[in-house]
């Protein structure tokens, strides 16, 4: 039984660089990420009999991290956003003299999004997951990630101003799923 | 992945194939996405930081805490 845990320990060391660029993305705030990746670490930690190595630790890490920041954010009487309902103001980000979009600028138009579009934008476009395994994080259809993934982008090209790659309807046509799913391998 | 790109489109298939391996007709497979690339872009930045040396002691706290505690309450 305890030369398991050394491995446990190993798998959370190697998939802490990841659980922390998402963190980090998803809050858009350090301190708040650190506390989350922290807190995530402990959880992980006292459930680490509920996790099976040769599973997805990544997964399940980014799992209990999600949702430790959204009950976080409840707990501190903020609304989620929901971006079913939601339509917030946009911020437009003038673009860069060179024409060369500066990844502060695109920091600042992420934390934009609604937090489920960033959510699943991050999970799939960044963190790797496939939009099955992105909505199996999220507990929502695969559908809804998809159609979430689609509106990130699109909101982003417009605050960004920036011309989308292909012109996929904004209702995500196999193009754009192609083009995620490429990313997601 | 690129695996849909052994049979040839049916003539008379029309145009919702099933999972439409890129089509040659007009629309541009995946160019240059400027999105994509800012977003692993970030993470890259984030990934390359050292980790936390905070976070690093907390796991070999726990580590040590759950040894102690399998090794029966050693101070």
């Amino acid at each position: 039984m305890s030369d398991a845990q050394p491995s446990f320990k190993a798998a959370l060391l190697a998939a802490l660089p990841s659980l922390r660029a998402f963190a980090l993305s998803l809050s858009g705030r350090a301190d708040v990420a650190d506390d989350l990746v922290q807190e995530t670490v402990m959880k992980a930690w006292a459930k680490q009999a509920d996790f099976r190595l040769g599973t997805n630790i990544q997964a399940w890490l980014v799992t209990i991290l999600r949702n430790t920041f959204y009950s976080q954010m409840r707990k501190r009487g903020r609304e989620v956003q929901d971006s079913e309902g939601t339509f917030t103001a946009r911020l437009s980000v003038p673009p860069a003299q060179d024409g060369v979009l500066d990844l502060s600028d695109f920091r600042r138009a992420l934390a934009e999004l609604p937090d489920d579009q960033r959510e699943a934008l991050l999970l799939v476009g960044a963190s790797g997951f496939s939009y099955e395994e992105a909505a199996g994080i999220c507990g929502c259809a695969v559908g809804t990630v998809k159609s979430r993934v689609s509106r990130a982008r699109s909101r982003l090209q417009e605050i960004l101003g920036i011309a989308g790659a292909s012109d996929y309807g904004p209702d995500g046509k196999q193009g754009g799923t192609t083009t995620w799913r490429a990313f997601a391998t | 992945m690129c695996s849909g790109m052994t049979q040839p489109p049916k003539p008379g298939g029309g145009a919702g194939t099933a999972t439409g391996p890129r089509g040659r007709n007009g629309a541009v497979p995946e160019p240059h996405d400027e999105i994509a690339s800012k977003l692993r872009a970030l993470y890259a930045e984030i990934e390359r930081e050292p980790i936390p040396a905070e976070l690093i002691d907390l796991l070999e706290r726990l580590d040590a805490a759950e040894e102690r505690e399998r090794d029966g309450d050693q101070p």
